[in-house]
């Protein structure tokens, strides 16, 4: 991250991003350079993103999704870099804010879990926290059959299973 | 030729489109980094309905090997839900186990709730106040009524959790005098030895 402030690369400049389903994204050199993955492929650390002259494809992720977490660093393009140093206190202490709330409630299920992966595959830690702080929002407060049905699982377990388990918790 | 029909029919069953109805659960195939990172956010009762979702994560929250990272995940979600309970759980008890014994109000012997309920370390059980008459015995008793547990008393961890003085437990009396009986002469102080250590070691957690 230290390479952030050194860098001083025009507010024009883009990459480009190709979706695995092949879709291209033009984005701002200033979102590139606050995540470390990204940050990674644009200061040449892997050669092959130079190689093919700033873009790079991502496999894991489909233009729907990439979409989405784009328009998401692009809200937060002007905030303040969080501090990363202890991993455990960030997560207690995740706030998600208004904007984020809405943002998030506005996808479906299946998109949110997309966004959750796409993130940590291109280590966005901020939206990596907030998408499972959400999901653990969902799970507060359910009983065991709300959750099946929220999460699309089947009982897997025989009655007797079941009552086992109930009685020993 | 059979094998080649075999080979058919099980190719149309892959493509088969009532397959693809049944999709798995997008929350069970999420990687368990992220499983866990959305696990560190629950208290131990939210804990507890998710493992009773599936036994896919029934398997995955009951780990039970004290490194783990699902033990740190319980120990989180104890610590978020009892921060007095600071004490890490005694020695060969897992994080979900001293939850349920923190959290209950159950007696473990019979069963009935009752608020008076206590939690004895030694045993690792929670009992009801009569639970408790009924099944110790004081000092006193114990020496006056059996007189060969006075050579291994130092062997049997002892409560005073209701502050008259030390009791103990009938039943651990009973099991720890049948083991000693069933040595012979020349082991029996060897092993009083090592079971006084560890009832010594019992005593100071």
């Amino acid at each position: 991250m230290d390479g952030y402030t050194s860098n001083n690369a025009s507010e024009n400049e883009t990459i480009t991003l190709k979706s695995s389903d092949g879709i291209e994204f033009h984005i701002d050199t200033r979102i590139a350079n606050r995540y470390t993955l990204l940050n990674n492929w644009n200061s040449g650390g892997t050669y092959w993103f130079t190689a093919f002259k700033k873009s790079a494809c991502l496999p894991n992720v489909t233009g729907k999704v990439l979409e989405k977490v784009l328009e998401w660093c692009e809200h937060h393009i002007n905030d303040p870099l969080p501090n990363y140093d202890d991993d455990d206190s960030r997560r207690r202490n995740t706030v998600i804010d208004d904007w984020d709330q809405n943002f998030l409630n506005r996808v479906d299920q299946d998109m949110l879990f997309d966004i959750i992966l796409a993130a940590n595959y291109l280590d966005i830690k901020l939206l990596l926290d907030i998408g499972c702080k959400t999901v653990a929002n969902m799970i507060k407060g359910k009983s065991p059959e709300e959750l099946r049905s929220s999460f699309n699982i089947v009982n897997d377990f025989t009655p007797e299973e079941e009552e086992a388990i109930r009685r020993e918790n | 030729m059979i094998s080649y029909f075999q080979l058919v029919h099980h190719e149309n069953s892959f493509y088969d489109p009532s397959r693809t109805k049944t999709t798995p659960s997008k929350f069970l195939c999420l990687p368990p980094e992220i499983f866990i990172q959305i696990c560190a956010h629950l208290l131990p009762k939210e804990l507890v309905s998710l493992l009773r979702v599936c036994k896919q994560l029934y398997n995955e929250l009951s780990i039970v090997e004290p490194s783990s990272t699902i033990q740190q995940i319980w120990k989180q979600s104890r610590l978020r839900s009892m921060p007095l309970r600071i004490l890490d759980p005694p020695k060969g008890m897992s994080e979900q186990e001293y939850i349920k014994l923190l959290i209950e109000t159950k007696c473990s012997l019979c069963g009935t709730k009752s608020k008076k309920s206590k939690i004895y370390w030694d045993v690792k059980f929670r009992a009801c106040e009569s639970c408790y008459k009924d099944g110790t015995v004081t000092t006193i008793e114990l020496l006056y009524f059996n007189y060969s547990a006075s050579k291994i008393l130092t062997c049997i961890p002892f409560t005073n959790t209701r502050g008259d003085g030390k009791s103990y437990w009938r039943f651990l009396v009973e099991a720890k005098l049948r083991e000693f009986e069933s040595l012979r002469e020349n082991q029996r102080y060897h092993w009083i030895y090592e079971q006084t250590k560890q009832t010594e070691e019992i005593q100071n957690e």
